[in-house]
């Protein structure tokens, strides 16, 4: 139940703490109501109607722990109301000024109002003598003068300050002191409103010694009861030897006079002290030193108050960041090039898109940090994620160009770019019949050259042809077939070898009938770089291509063959359609696998450890290992002399190969299409551990060497 | 004839009528305190003092302060007799938030 207040409700609510409390526990009204000697309990008595009949102090009323106890009934019978109905209201008060004692002021030397006597505790003063007449009015003296004068007439006044006005809404008054010219009186009505100051008690030592003419007042004081100055301050101080001591002094000299003395000054310490936060992130301040044992120090009715701390010194610090650094942090990379892979569902109009990056690489950093935001190019969107992958059903058919923004807390990038999981660049997804997110490409013509059917190779100049889809560099060591307009390169000089028997092309004989290495009839055609460069680039000729791929014989379904960028696959039974009558190839089954589900192998073999013979020849170990799209651990030469993988679907790879022992000491020199290191598999050859991508579709083994400094 | 304080004391009628009206007032009493809860009649019709006792009230809710029948003058020492008070209150908040809330400047004075 609300106790009734002159809060409003919305106040109230506003203001008040969810749990109760005893007032007074700390604070300003320490200690709790019954626990000091000011605190009393006023009761008004009052009839039904509610008209006053009188107040007067309870005295039945107890406390017990947190308990209030009112014996109304033994309160009432004091004041002689046995019977009957009544009201009565308790009031709970504590004096904080004033009080009922009674004083007796006087005129002295024409200054009115001065205490002649009253309850010396309040006063300060002593009681003097008086006597009163049969009307009551007070004199000075014990009796009336005994020579018939007047005696000197004395006001009676209470020891109380007066209400000198209050409000039209009764919530405000001003409260006036009598005339009493009394610096106790004065003093008291100050604290009413003035801070209450908390000054050390070995302080008022201090303050005597810090003024001369205080330490000489104070040793005339102590040492000559009859001195005019000792006389006077001796009653104040209601000295005794040996008892009433120098702070006692100190302390009343400052309450009459020092603290409205201009010249005066109060103590402010004890010798120093040292404060120190109790903490680098605490706004507690902790007292090092303490004052000396008879300082009664803090109590809890300063709990809440203010404490001045005056000449305070720094006298050392320590500066101590509120950051730290972060050891582990280091400048966000950029985004890398990456495009969007998709993979349509069979039957389905389901597409699955997953992020890679432009090395083959699946983009999935996995954090809250990297964003990826979806618009499927339908009017679908996925909202923001960490997921790098999506997948969305389309509600039709048709053509659509999806878009991921890729967002992190510095970069910020749009990717349109799709490709399928072989790495064909598609301009739209698309749904339908006559269309597919995969490999089938259709076409109706073939180009033509006049260089088909023969072996090319590169000259050695007019600038570094490029070998394949994938982009590598050629060497004077790369072969190409062309057919129908478009060069194919010859993956391994087996394949060629086997290309060659295929187009029955001998090697030529000297006078004496024996073989001439490197030579054929028909020749392998030697061209510049530009003119190999001005061939579009078909699909590679590696081992399958003789029971799987286009046939060499065999018209290539292209219609935008012109694009030197990209062929795209041949599935076996589009080879074989085109091989029967030389018809167009379309085919939209969607299928991207070299052939219909052959599986081949790719074998990466680590570099022989070869410690004999020429140094030029001998080799070092290797750590192989597969990257993107079926990882595997590192292996070397001690645990595995190769590692394999098998796959069904033609597809861009990663492989990756680094030298066994300390760092520089054996150089990696790259992957071989021959364990004799005669055929680079890539030119240029990747660095050490630096992945290198490599479209595959057959069975193809890569040797990895490693020169021993040896 | 009218008789003195000290006469009244001797008289057996006087003390005879004054126990029988302590009687009839300590039943009252007793009525009383089983109508507000402050007694609890047993199965065997003895009668114990409620521990939770709470204050003597009338119908209405008055409290009512009973005259020990043996002490004129003197309260009933009984838990009933006693109205208790939890000392614990509604405290507000203060500084800095009472000055936002509520007007604290002198107004008319």
């Amino acid at each position: 139940m609300r106790i009734n207040t002159p809060l409003n409700d919305n106040d109230y609510r506003e203001l008040k703490k969810e749990s109760k409390e005893v007032l007074g526990a700390s604070g300003y009204l320490n200690p709790p109501f019954g626990q000091s000697t000011d605190d009393y309990v006023e009761v008004h008595l009052l009839d039904t109607d509610g008209n006053f009949l009188e107040k007067f102090n309870s005295i039945h009323t107890t406390f017990e722990d947190d308990t209030i106890i009112l014996n109304i009934g033994q309160d009432l019978r004091d004041r002689d109301y046995n019977r009957g109905e009544f009201q009565v209201r308790y009031h709970f008060v504590r004096k904080v000024a004033g009080g009922d004692d009674i004083v007796l002021t006087k005129t002295v030397s024409g200054q009115p109002n001065i205490i002649h006597s009253g309850n010396p505790a309040l006063t300060g003063v002593p009681m003097g003598q008086f006597h009163t007449d049969s009307e009551g009015n007070a004199f000075v003296g014990e009796n009336p003068p005994a020579n018939g004068q007047d005696a000197q007439p004395l006001d009676i006044k209470e020891w109380k300050f007066k209400i000198d006005e209050i409000s039209p809404s009764r919530t405000e008054v001003r409260i006036v002191p009598q005339l009493i010219n009394n610096s106790n009186y004065v003093k008291e009505f100050r604290g009413l409103i003035e801070p209450k100051r908390y000054i050390p008690e070995t302080a008022w030592t201090e303050y005597v010694n810090s003024y001369t003419d205080l330490k000489n007042a104070w040793n005339t004081i102590k040492r000559d009861a009859n001195s005019g100055l000792a006389k006077w301050w001796r009653p104040r101080l209601q000295f005794e030897d040996n008892v009433t001591k120098k702070a006692d002094f100190g302390k009343l000299h400052w309450e009459l006079f020092g603290q409205n003395a201009s010249n005066r000054n109060l103590p402010t310490q004890d010798g120093g002290g040292q404060i120190s936060w109790t903490g680098p992130d605490s706004s507690r301040l902790e007292f090092n030193v303490r004052r000396e044992v008879e300082d009664e120090g803090f109590k809890d009715f300063m709990i809440g108050s203010t404490i001045t701390i005056k000449k305070a010194y720094v006298v050392g610090y320590e500066t101590r960041p509120d950051t730290q650094e972060n050891s582990g942090y280091s400048a966000e990379d950029g985004i890398p090039e990456l495009y969007i892979q998709a993979v349509n569902v069979p039957d389905t109009k389901q597409v699955n898109f997953t992020m890679y990056t432009k090395d083959g690489e699946e983009f999935n950093p996995n954090t809250n940090g990297v964003q990826f935001y979806w618009e499927f190019g339908c009017g679908h969107i996925k909202e923001a994620s960490k997921d790098s992958t999506a997948s969305h059903n389309y509600d039709t058919e048709g053509s659509y160009a999806p878009t991921v923004y890729v967002m992190t807390p510095n970069f910020q990038d749009e990717v349109t770019e799709i490709r399928t999981p072989s790495g064909r660049v598609l301009d739209f997804v698309e749904l339908g019949e006559s269309t597919s997110t995969d490999e089938t490409d259709t076409t109706t013509e073939a180009g033509e050259s006049q260089l088909d059917g023969r072996i090319i190779k590169w000259e050695g100049d007019g600038g570094t042809p490029i070998k394949n889809l994938s982009g590598d560099q050629s060497t004077t060591n790369t072969r190409w077939f062309v057919q129908n307009g478009y060069r194919r390169w010859i993956t391994n000089g087996e394949n060629l070898q086997i290309l060659r028997d295929a187009l029955n092309i001998q090697q030529k004989v000297n006078v004496e009938g024996a073989s001439i290495p490197g030579s054929y009839i028909p020749t392998d055609i030697e061209l510049e770089g530009s003119t190999i460069n001005s061939l579009p680039i078909g699909p590679d000729l590696n081992d399958l291509s003789f029971t799987q791929g286009p046939f060499t014989t065999e018209q290539l379904p292209t219609e935008d063959m012109g694009e030197p960028v990209f062929l795209g696959f041949w599935p076996m039974q589009e080879v074989e359609e085109t091989s029967d009558d030389e018809t167009d190839g379309d085919d939209d089954s969607g299928d991207d696998s070299n052939s219909d589900g052959t599986e081949f192998t790719i074998k990466l073999f680590n570099s022989p450890i070869v410690t004999s013979g020429p140094l030029s020849e001998r080799t070092a170990g290797s750590f192989v290992k597969f990257g993107n799209p079926q990882s595997t651990a590192y292996e070397n030469t001690n645990d595995a002399v190769f590692l394999q993988q098998n796959f069904v679907t033609s597809q861009n790879i990663n492989i990756k190969a680094k030298p066994m022992g300390a760092d520089g000491v054996n150089i990696f020199v790259g992957f071989f299409d021959d364990p004799d290191f005669t055929q680079p598999s890539f030119s240029p050859q990747p660095d050490a551990d630096e992945a290198q991508q490599v479209f595959v579709n057959g069975n193809r083994n890569f040797y990895v060497k490693v020169q021993s400094d040896m | 004839m009218p008789l003195t304080k000290e006469e009244l004391l001797k008289s057996e009628f006087y003390q005879k009528l004054k126990e029988q009206d302590r009687q009839t007032y300590l039943n009252e009493l007793e009525q009383r305190r089983k109508l507000s809860g402050g007694v609890v009649v047993t199965e065997n019709d003895q009668i114990i003092i409620n521990e939770a006792t709470p204050p003597l009230r009338n119908d209405a809710g008055v409290f009512i302060a009973v005259e020990d029948p043996f002490e004129e003058g003197k309260n009933l020492e009984e838990e009933d007799q006693l109205i208790k008070i939890s000392k614990k209150t509604t405290v507000y908040s203060t500084d800095p938030v009472w000055n936002d809330i509520l007007n604290r400047e002198f107004e008319e004075l």
